[in-house]
């Protein structure tokens, strides 16, 4: 029997697909040039020639969402991307090394829990300076530990198995094993963990934009627009609602996807029949 | 009520407070938009103005805890003691309650503990979103003025803060766990 894809698999697909399906169009073409400033045409409500508005300085909204979503999105993936390529190692080889190496790791990872994410970005942006860049190495660095954590964890429940000890008495190596083994069997875990991970990082992205510390301007960014339209929100209210419809609407698509994927690989979430 | 948890999930706590700011301040004028009277003009007048900040950050909160609690207490009800309590004919809403709910508490509480250091992250940004006079302003304000240390005291303070939290946590789960002690699973 075939086994039923997840509804939320679908949503979140099809919503993560529409918004990179944006983000790679901005690149081509978008209504306006996002950073065009028209004065004369300053925080227009929506209309047939701006189909979102204009900003402050009369630049086209939806313009602007299409290339913020290309910035949230590449700020996200590089987050994640850094985050995979330092924190899967380490999980794995604090689950290989045993009591030593895995003692180390914790620790190192509760070090980093004890400042969140944002406050770590605040900091780094406050002695290095606000920026994209700065961003991505603070969110990194988090996602880095959570991602650690996880593979550790998944790791050393493979680990007991009997295939494990059977390829480690056919005279396989531990890093053998680690790669032919373990890590096909969390990777699972791992992509569903780095799919939400992607979102948090979004949201957490849009934030320190809010506060001016994240991506800067002329560049736009969805959490740069909610603020700019925040000082506005008596003359152009609408402003302050399609920047946040789109993180909004991101955030849901990969949470989903997320969800639809753990559902989908791991069985025992999906709904018992005893109740 | 699945879709009204994923919608507070997703939205950024700094866009529900302007949200909360167009509707309950600018549009029926029942809050203020920001700013802070301070404590000496008595308790009410400051709740007054904490109302819509506290709104903006428990909205999200709300909504991670209810899918929490979802998959805790979906968890639990697989097990074998609420088969049995079914089995000796305890109703639906008894069992959810006194069997399986005190069980899925655990799980929750530990979202809770780990959630309070992004309540403090979420409290930084919303502070500045309502110009209230905090740890999150002065953070704020300090890196506008390249004020270092300032930056670095609040940092390692709300950093503290997250690690005693996250002590507590721990010990009232263990006091909390409704399971025999020195019992493996």
């Amino acid at each position: 029997m075939r086994r039923q894809l997840p509804l939320s698999l679908h949503l979140g697909a099809v919503l993560t697909l529409l918004l990179v399906a944006m983000a790679l169009l901005s690149l081509l073409w978008t209504p306006y040039p996002a950073e065009q400033v028209r004065v004369i045409a300053r925080l227009k409500p929506p209309s047939a020639a701006h189909w979102l508005g204009t900003d402050h300085f009369g630049r086209d909204v939806l313009s602007m969402i299409m290339v913020g979503a290309r910035n949230s999105l590449a700020v996200g993936a590089a987050a994640v991307g850094l985050g995979l390529l330092g924190g899967v190692p380490l999980g794995l080889l604090a689950a290989g090394l045993g009591r030593w190496g895995d003692e180390v790791v914790a620790r190192l990872g509760d070090l980093v829990f004890a400042f969140p994410a944002v406050l770590t970005a605040i900091l780094l942006t406050a002695a290095l300076g606000a920026g994209a860049i700065n961003v991505v190495v603070a969110l990194a660095l988090f996602n880095a530990a959570v991602l650690a954590r996880v593979t550790r964890g998944a790791a050393l429940a493979v680990w007991p198995r009997p295939f494990v000890g059977a390829a480690l008495a056919l005279g396989r190596g531990p890093l053998s094993v680690t790669l032919v083994h373990v890590l096909p069997n969390i990777a699972g875990i791992i992509v569903v963990q780095a799919t939400v991970l992607f979102a948090v990082a979004i949201v957490n992205e849009a934030a320190l934009s809010y506060l001016g510390l994240g991506i800067q301007p002329p560049s736009p960014s969805w959490g740069k627009m909610l603020g700019d339209a925040q000082t506005y929100l008596f003359t152009a209210p609408l402003q302050a609602v399609f920047p946040g419809v789109a993180i909004a609407l991101c955030v849901m698509g990969l949470t989903m996807l997320g969800d639809g994927l753990r559902d989908w690989l791991d069985p025992r979430h999906r709904s018992s029949g005893v109740m | 009520m699945l879709g009204f948890a994923q919608l507070g999930v997703s939205m950024p706590s700094f866009w529900i407070a302007i949200l909360l700011i167009l509707l309950f301040s600018l549009t029926l004028h029942w809050f203020p938009a920001g700013g802070f009277p301070g404590w000496g003009g008595g308790i009410g007048p400051a709740l007054h103005a904490l109302v819509l900040p506290a709104l903006a950050l428990a909205v999200p909160e709300a909504a991670i805890l209810a899918r929490v609690t979802r998959t805790a207490v979906l968890d639990t009800l697989g097990e074998d003691h609420v088969r049995t309590a079914r089995a000796k004919g305890v109703g639906r809403t008894a069992v959810l309650l006194r069997h399986a709910l005190p069980n899925a508490l655990i799980p929750v509480a530990t979202v809770l503990g780990l959630q309070i250091s992004f309540l403090l992250a979420g409290a930084v940004v919303v502070e500045n979103v309502f110009t209230l006079p905090g740890l999150g302003r002065l953070l704020y304000q300090a890196i506008g003025q390249r004020d270092l240390i300032v930056v670095q005291g609040v940092v390692v303070l709300l950093a503290l803060f997250v690690v005693v939290v996250s002590a507590l946590v721990d010990i009232a789960c263990a006091l909390a766990d409704p399971r025999p002690k020195g019992v493996s699973s």
